[in-house]
């Protein structure tokens, strides 16, 4: 059983080897959230309410200013690897919502990273964002309407590799 | 400082689209060149032209938008110079030098399509908001979606607000059991990156 490990764990190391492309340089989190007047319990399991700090960074946005309540729908932690579109789900089971990265190598800098980060809305890829992500910094993007509410979709460079 | 950062700046400088941060990063380069003041100056003229010339907003880039759009300007064209000229000699070189000037139409749709990518609309809702797009670019295919970055300097945040998405049911987010954290997705692999 041993072997059989050994071997796999060589074989799978050398096709890493084989594959420049395969290599992870940093880490993204997506997640999607939802501001509502309605009560989170409503909405089921699983809902994360939000910290009052970030309810107020969104509530600055006139778009979600009525709402009175954000909570988080759920969340994603994905490898960004170097030669490779990457795709990510945040909500479980459900594949309306869906963002892919595609890093930009050539001007990879220190903690900062050029992604392409395609929005997918219902397989139709709907809005391309071409920008340079820092560690730690958040990015909203305010999208679709849904139930009485509006979702967020948020992106967030969480590591980079150094080189 | 590096030679990509150096690139970056100098693109972004080009395009007005240096932060009050970035800008001063850039002053001791733009000090030790200051040549290329007169090159952005150029640069800036040349594309305003550009822009005079072609139309900025174009139909939505579908696999058979240009073929489709040629089309029609080949047969708009033979129309009206049906209606001017009668049949004759000068007509039909007319028609030879409207399909020897398909390459330059062409040319000039896919230009069009390219300055009529939708960018980063500037705009803001308060005070607290700074709106700025620097270093980022923005585009739809669809042509009911727009734009508008705004960055939140107090939180060091950026807020991208879309209008005109289609609403989604509860089908879509798949909300029967309750909402749980979503799955790593897959890779796709694009040689060209690396």
């Amino acid at each position: 059983m041993r072997m059989l490990l050994l071997i796999y764990l060589a074989l799978t190391g050398l096709a890493g080897a084989q594959d420049p492309g395969k290599e992870v340089i940093g880490k993204v989190r997506t997640a999607v959230l939802f501001g509502t007047n309605g009560s989170p319990a409503a909405l089921g399991d699983g809902v994360v309410s939000l910290s009052a700090e970030e309810e107020g960074k969104l509530r600055k946005v006139a778009k979600l200013e009525p709402y009175e309540t954000f909570v988080k729908l759920g969340s994603v932690e994905q490898d960004i690897l170097k030669g490779y579109k990457s795709w990510a789900q945040p909500i479980s089971n459900s594949q309306a919502l869906m963002l892919t990265f595609q890093p930009q190598a050539s001007i990879k800098e220190s903690r900062k990273l050029r992604l392409d980060v395609e929005y997918w809305q219902k397989s139709k890829m709907t809005l391309r964002w071409d920008r340079v992500f820092e560690v730690g910094k958040r990015v909203y993007l305010i999208g679709p309407r849904w139930r009485d509410g509006n979702l967020i979709i948020t992106v967030e460079l969480v590591g980079l590799k150094s080189k | 400082m590096k030679n990509d950062r150096k690139e970056e700046l100098l693109t972004r400088w080009m395009d007005d689209g240096l932060s009050d941060e970035e800008m001063k990063e850039f002053e001791p380069i733009l000090a030790s060149s200051p040549e290329l003041r007169e090159e952005r100056a150029r640069f800036l003229l040349l594309r305003e032209k550009l822009r005079d010339s072609v139309p900025r907003e174009v139909d939505p880039p579908f696999p058979d938008y240009f073929n489709s759009h040629l089309e029609k300007l080949v047969k708009a064209d033979q129309k009206a110079g049906e209606g001017i000229e009668g049949p004759g000699g000068f007509a039909a070189f007319n028609r030879r030098w409207l399909w020897w000037m398909a390459p330059a139409v062409t040319c000039a749709v896919v230009f069009a399509f390219l300055l009529g990518m939708k960018s980063a609309k500037i705009g803001g809702s308060s005070p607290m908001l700074v709106d700025a797009a620097a270093g980022s670019e923005v585009y739809s295919p669809l042509t009911n979606v727009s734009t508008k970055v705004i960055v939140d300097r107090e939180s060091d945040s950026t807020l991208l607000v879309v209008e005109g998405l289609a609403p989604l049911s509860d089908s879509d987010l798949a909300v029967g059991a309750g909402f749980s954290d979503g799955h790593h997705g897959f890779y796709v692999n694009v040689k060209e990156t690396y």
